[in-house]
């Protein structure tokens, strides 16, 4: 008989029941998919990315579904943090799991003043920093240039205690390099991937099919390119990588764990089905006990390059 | 937020017809969605087979990935069943049309805001376009269950393509509505738009328009916007969108509504060609899924 396995995970001083996290912008409050789904079966939940002001998000149509994914262009659209601290935070300190709140803004006063705002509020663990949202112009692309990344990170660190987790985009050349330079600047971990910048067109009118042109990719159709991102990542950095991308099952979580993943972030899966995180934390569980792994810590970066002289010969 | 309960079900499919071209009715046992549903409620289902004993990975039994809503058309609380109608448009419903009875769909609901009341005494125009005529079957069934008011102060204008596509119209004349209909074509009724057949109505019989409800492709509910504007008649829209959660998180089925001190049915002054992520305090956005369906006539901006 196999024993129950260990599924906590420590993100910095953190420790999450399970290495599954609800994805900001995928769970709202918390309280919407609460009334029908038990938040405790959740290493975690990120909530939707709060502005300094209540925000109206972008021109309808706001999302198209692709082969395997979907496209989304949102633009933020959030009740603003007074909004958040007065009305969600309640039920919010009342669930049984970790709670990190999703910070983003235009300028770096804007996150400052959230996290400012939130930092004097009980209940939360962790703040993610939204630096790369691809639906919002002017100074959300934090997370494209590894020195203003690094000055927002060191900014937001020098006026908080909690856990900071940077959120990074995929729109770059070396993610990398971004996550070394937020780490260096006192992230406690980095998530990654938020969306890849896409773009669909209906023929017959030649229309876009997002009001604000291009949006965001996410879903099964980018898990690969996250996988890539975490694994190049996790070489790079000492500090957790958190796995954002297409997850829908816990042999998927398993996957982002042996690449080099600490916990996991189940997105798109959530709208396809409300209790996709449970289910993933579960047959996570169940994929371990079969598996004859004692601790899922044990799976994080276990993967197995071939070295060099065991490769077959490939012309490329 | 309503305090309906919102319910989860494998609901077994009890048939899945083709009652017009590329029309489907399909009726799914679900008792606990079926007792809390009302007129306007809609329903988020997903065509493909998940169930757990396929072993394709999750997300090729997720292929289409989204959840398609759909109008719950028809409701029989004593089974436990309630029907929906549909047409082939795209890749969901392409698959959601081969299912077989005995096959189970999985749905969620009942979602979404519902109808106000057809009230003893207020007689009411139903202008359905196309699909658009499932949530009125609900509609004129509550209405005859209820004691006071009657589905004979109802009159529905039924409008589509083409003759065949209008085949529920059967079912309301069952109940005693009025039924006028309008094809593009002309196979049947009045050769040209429905909305032509509000503006006759009208014009003939003002008495039996004192309410109206609309649900169908938009440039037919942004007409009947204008008509009941010009008679000074109160009335409600049934909108749709693409929408990935159906239960207000995701943010992306939204209807631009005229933000408060605008004239009604005012065009939000940025809707259109906004910069993305541009403050405005003239726009607002609703959710379609908890705000809507349903919405008070002239608050959406079509």
């Amino acid at each position: 008989m196999t024993t129950q396995p260990d599924l906590t995970v420590n993100i910095g001083a953190l420790e999450l029941r399970n290495p599954v996290l609800a994805a900001s912008g995928t769970f709202g409050y918390g309280s919407e998919y609460g009334r029908f789904v038990d938040l405790s079966d959740f290493g975690g939940i990120v909530t939707k990315t709060l502005t300094p002001e209540p925000w109206p998000g972008n021109p309808p149509p706001r999302a198209a579904e692709t082969a395997a994914g979907m496209l989304n262009s949102i633009g933020l659209q959030n009740v603003g943090v007074e909004a958040f601290i007065r009305d969600k935070m309640p039920y919010l300190r009342n669930v049984d799991t970790a709670l990190i709140v999703n910070v983003g803004g235009g300028p770096v006063e804007e996150f400052v003043y959230v996290t400012e705002r939130l930092s004097d509020c009980e209940g939360i663990d962790a703040l993610e920093i939204n630096m790369s949202c691809p639906n919002v112009s002017g100074g959300m692309d934090f997370s494209t240039d590894p020195r203003r990344a690094a000055e927002l990170v060191s900014t937001l660190r020098s006026i908080t205690e909690l856990p900071l987790i940077a959120k990074l985009t995929p729109n770059v050349t070396d993610i990398a390099e971004i996550a070394r330079s937020v780490e260096e600047a006192g992230a406690d971990a980095v998530s990654a991937i938020n969306t890849l910048r896409g773009m669909a067109v209906d023929i017959r009118t030649r229309r876009p099919m997002l009001g604000a042109v291009t949006g965001g990719l996410s879903g099964p159709a980018i898990k690969p390119v996250a996988v890539a991102a975490v694994y190049r990542i996790a070489s790079r950095v000492s500090v957790p990588v958190i796995g954002i991308g297409g997850i829908m099952s816990g042999e998927d979580a398993v996957e982002f764990l042996v690449a080099g993943a600490t916990a996991v972030q189940v997105g798109t899966a959530t709208f396809v089905e409300p209790r996709a995180g449970p289910s993933v934390a579960r047959t996570l569980a169940e994929w371990c006990a079969v598996s004859e792994v004692h601790s899922v810590r044990s799976l994080i970066g276990s993967i197995q390059i071939p070295s060099p002289e065991d490769a077959p010969c490939h012309p490329s | 937020m309503s305090t309906i309960p919102i319910c989860q079900y494998d609901a077994e499919i009890l048939a899945n017809r083709e009652i017009g071209p590329g029309l489907y009715w399909i009726d799914l046992l679900a008792p606990e969605i079926t007792r809390h549903a009302l007129p306007g409620h809609f329903v988020h289902l997903i065509a493909s087979d998940v169930s757990e004993d396929s072993s394709r990975q999750t997300w090729l039994r997720h292929t289409p990935l989204l959840r398609r809503p759909f109008s719950i058309a028809e409701r029989d609380p004593e089974r436990g069943v309630f029907g929906l109608i549909y047409r082939i448009v795209g890749g969901g419903t392409e698959i959601l049309a081969t299912r077989r009875h005995g096959e189970k769909v999985d749905v969620l609901g009942p979602l979404g805001r519902t109808f106000e009341p057809v009230r003893p005494g207020r007689p009411v125009v139903m202008v359905a376009g196309g699909v658009g005529v499932a949530p009125f079957l609900s509609l004129v069934q509550e209405t005859a269950r209820d004691r006071r008011a009657r589905a004979a102060d109802m009159t529905i204008l039924f409008g589509a393509a083409t003759a065949g596509l209008l085949s529920s119209e059967e079912k309301f004349r069952e109940y005693g509505v009025d039924v006028r209909l309008a094809t593009d074509d002309g196979t049947t009724g009045h050769h040209g738009l429905v909305t032509d057949l509000l503006e006759q109505e009208l014009a003939s019989s003002p008495r039996r328009c004192a309410y109206l409800y609309a649900c169908g492709p938009t440039p037919m509910m942004r007409r009947c916007q204008e008509i009941a504007r010009e008679a000074g008649i109160d009335g409600q829209v049934s909108l749709e969108g693409i929408m990935p959660c159906g239960v207000g998180v995701c943010m992306a089925c939204v209807v631009a509504c005229a933000a408060p001190g605008l004239a009604p049915g005012a065009a939000p002054g940025t809707a259109q060609g906004a910069a993305p992520g541009e403050r405005s305090s003239s726009r607002r956005y609703e959710r379609v899924c908890v705000a809507g369906p349903v919405f008070d006539m002239q608050e959406v901006v079509l």
